[in-house]
Parts: structure tokens; C-alpha cells; sequence
């Protein structure tokens, strides 16, 4: 009976592993796929230069605030080849809208959030000047 | 009265003032002459046509410095209505108008694009327009994960 329950036992655990494996496998073909699918997404027919005159769009104002890191920010999160476009183009950081009003006195922690920002936002708009 | 051709064959007649709003064109036109030959071209006339006599932007006119036509989103109601297609379609229609050197189409389709993007998330972006995020963790530098503190991603 001990030999047939240890049979049992390791024979659930080779197939809770292959079971693991093939889901890798299948996580690695739906993320491929994805992929693939957004190769066809219209957006990505735009070439480099008409993706900078829309993200000058966006980046009129920047709304730099405790909480948010303004429209540039956002476009170079969205994926590497927006993250290397905008990081490229320093006029998209240099317009900046700040609310110096403090919400709450003690809000020292958020204070320093937003000069993170600021500082982030003058380091990449180089030497363009600056639209505050 | 010029003769356009589109790419499957179909032909239009239009005014000389009209086609011209194209720089491509109008650079063809002179290049060519007075010709009865046809001009290729994909679906435009309808803008052209729309915003006849409106002034041409100078030949000189760099768009990517021109720092004041960057200041606003606003578009025309026409333009707005002309432009509300699909996505496959905008992006073709900003691709012909940058091909033609239709400084004014581009713009509206460019401010048509920002518009869409603004106020969203990185996250609602790449759904929007069905982008993969790319940065995997061996690619996402320390630098990404502190801005993503920062901006919380809102």
C-alpha cells in the first residue's frame, strides 16, 4: 500500500510539472502572439518623425503635479520605442503647469515627489528653452 | 482642370486650385507643365476642395519647429467630422497627407491622434492602439521602475 501512495505521490508531481511546463509554454505563445498582432496595429505604420509632431501635440502641457508625472512622462512609459522617441526630443519636457498650491501643510513626502519631477522634466529638455 | 488618378483606377477631374493645397502636387504640376497626362493620387479632394482659398502655409515652413501651431488641439467642426474614421483609416490619411505635403491634413490628423491620447494612462494607450509593453524586467532599468513611483502611473 506505501509503495502504491509513493507510486501515486510521484507521479503527481511529474505531472504537476509538466503541467507547469506547458503552461510556460502556452504564457510564451499567447505573449509572442500578442506581438505579433500588434505588429499590425495601424499606429505602428507612422514613422518616427510624424510620431514626434503627435507627441508635440500631446505635450503642450505638461500637468506636473504630486500625483502625476505629465503627458511626456506618460508617452515614455507606454513602450521602448516611445520611451527612446520622446527622451530624444527634449522640446516635449519643456513646457511644464505647476499648482504650487498646497493642499495639505504637512505634505512634505508629496512636495518632494513633484520636484523629483521637475528636475526629471529640466534634465531632459536639455538647453530648449522653457514654457512654465 | 487637372486629371488624379487613384491606385485602383479611378479617375477625377479637379481644379488646378483645388490639387494644389498639395505640395507634392503642386511641386509635380510645375515640374511637368500644362499635360493631359493623369496625376496618381489616393482620396483627398474632399478636404481640398472644402478648404479652397484658405491661405497656403509658407513653402518655407519647417513643421517640426513651428512652435505655434503646436500650442493647440483645437480642430475645426468640418475637419472634425472629415477625420472621424477609423483608426486604419486616420493613420493612412496621415501618412497621405505627410506624402503629399499637405501641411494643414496632417495636422488635423495629428491633433486627432494627441487628442486621443491625452489624459489617458500608459496602460489605456496601449490598449488604445494595441501596443505591447515592451519592457520586460531585464530591459526595465532602475530609471523606469523609480518614474513609475513617481507618476504612479496615474
Amino acid at each position: 500500500m506505501a509503495e502504491d501512495l509513493d507510486g501515486y505521490e510521484s507521479e503527481i508531481h511529474r505531472l504537476q510539472i509538466r503541467i507547469a511546463d506547458i503552461q510556460n509554454r502556452r504564457e510564451r505563445v499567447k505573449t509572442y502572439t500578442k506581438h505579433l498582432r500588434s505588429l499590425l496595429s495601424p499606429i505602428h505604420k507612422l514613422p518616427n518623425e510624424l510620431l514626434t509632431i503627435i507627441f508635440g501635440y500631446v505635450c503642450v502641457e505638461n500637468e506636473l503635479q504630486d500625483r502625476g508625472g505629465g503627458a511626456a512622462l506618460t508617452l515614455s512609459h507606454v513602450c521602448m520605442r516611445w520611451r527612446q522617441l520622446t527622451i530624444a526630443c527634449p522640446v516635449l519636457w519643456s513646457a511644464m503647469t505647476m499648482d504650487f498650491v498646497k493642499q495639505h501643510d504637512d505634505d512634505i513626502a508629496a512636495d518632494g515627489k513633484l520636484s523629483t519631477i521637475v528636475r526629471l522634466y529640466l534634465d531632459r529638455s536639455k538647453s530648449v528653452p522653457l514654457r512654465l | 482642370m487637372v486629371t488624379l488618378v487613384t491606385s485602383d483606377n479611378e479617375k477625377f477631374n479637379a481644379e488646378k486650385e483645388v490639387v494644389e493645397r498639395s505640395v507634392l502636387i503642386k511641386n509635380m504640376l510645375e515640374d511637368v507643365g500644362e499635360s493631359d497626362q493623369p496625376i496618381p493620387l489616393p482620396m483627398f479632394l474632399e478636404y481640398c476642395e472644402h478648404h479652397r482659398g484658405e491661405p497656403l502655409p509658407a513653402p518655407d515652413a519647417d513643421t517640426s519647429q513651428d512652435d505655434t501651431r503646436k500650442r493647440t488641439t483645437d480642430i475645426s467642426e468640418w475637419d472634425q467630422k472629415f477625420i472621424t474614421v477609423d483608426q486604419e483609416m486616420l493613420f493612412e490619411i496621415i501618412l497621405a497627407a505627410n506624402y503629399l505635403d499637405i501641411k494643414s491634413l496632417l495636422d488635423v490628423g495629428c491633433k486627432t491622434v494627441a487628442n486621443m491620447i491625452k489624459g489617458k494612462t500608459p496602460e489605456e494607450i496601449r490598449k488604445l492602439f494595441n501596443i505591447v509593453n515592451d519592457f520586460t524586467p531585464r530591459r526595465r532599468c532602475a530609471q523606469i521602475k523609480k518614474e513609475n513611483e513617481w507618476a504612479e502611473d496615474r
